[in-house]
């Protein structure tokens, strides 16, 4: 009688989304999205304070539309590329994307007080 | 006496040099030797021996050496992530942002942290997560890190 060549059991269990992946799903989300809503808040209160000066032909639509689309747009990379993962590289990967987004919000401020 | 002078001038004054320690040549590991010609040992002698076999690696699973020109380009590739590196925190030193709530100057300080740690994060999470991949997408991997995490607070210098 033979038997079937098992697979290691910390393979399944590592792929699964448990709860700890959720928790730093839902972590790493929050973050994302406090950077989102400061986003947000930007992409209405820039437009009407340029305008409100008469400068409203020199708003930056470009920055604060990417802004707005790149928290929304690593996270999700984040997730999508850490499915398969084990939950210490499924971390590392929505850190990883968060710190992309901190760069660009950096760059985008220092950005809007040159020009 | 002088015999022996003529035929220290056809021998190398290392050869007895007492400190001279010749290196064994690399040999193939043999297989492994039956322990027991005893003839009820046979089957677990030959489970002994696949062991053994086994154990030593197949060439074609060993990885692949890393070929210079991949060594160079991680190698430029970890400068420009250095340079990168120092460009946010330069960029840290150089703009102040006036933030009208605590909340708001707490979150862009630590945002320009993550903004310094990121390329050494990026960096170090490429190495370590394509050791086992082609060295096209180790570089790829890189590339794309190296277009992403540019400093552009630095190149808005005042």
């Amino acid at each position: 009688m033979t038997t079937e060549p098992t697979a290691p059991s910390g393979d399944k269990a590592s792929v699964r989304y448990g709860w700890p992946s959720i928790v730093v799903a839902i972590v790493f989300g929050l973050l994302n999205a406090c950077v989102l809503w400061n986003a947000i808040g930007n992409l209405v209160n820039v437009p009407a304070g340029l305008a409100a000066q008469g400068l409203a032909s020199l708003t930056p639509w470009w920055l604060l539309i990417l802004d707005v689309v790149l928290p929304v747009a690593a996270y999700v990379v984040a997730f999508v590329m850490g499915r398969r993962q084990t939950l210490l590289v499924r971390s590392t990967f929505f850190l990883v994307a968060l710190a992309v987004v901190a760069c660009s919000t950096v760059g985008s401020i220092a950005y809007t007080q040159t020009h | 006496m002088s015999s022996d002078d003529d035929e220290d001038a056809l021998t190398w004054a290392g050869g007895r040099d007492p400190s001279h320690y010749e290196t064994p040549a690399a040999k193939p590991v043999p297989p492994a030797k039956p322990a027991k010609k005893n003839s009820a040992t046979a089957p677990a002698d030959s489970d002994a021996r696949s062991d053994a076999a086994a154990d030593v690696p197949d060439e074609d699973e060993l990885p692949a050496p890393m070929s210079s020109v991949v060594l160079v380009s991680l190698g430029i590739l970890g400068g420009i992530y250095l340079l990168y590196t120092v460009g946010w925190v330069v960029s840290w030193q150089r703009f102040v942002y006036g933030a009208a709530d605590v909340l708001g100057l707490v979150v862009f300080q630590i945002q320009q942290v993550l903004a310094i740690l990121a390329p050494p994060l990026w960096f170090v999470t490429t190495i370590l997560l394509t050791r086992n991949r082609r060295p096209a997408a180790r570089l790829l991997w890189l590339l794309i890190g190296a277009l992403v995490l540019i400093p552009w607070s630095f190149t808005f210098g005042r």
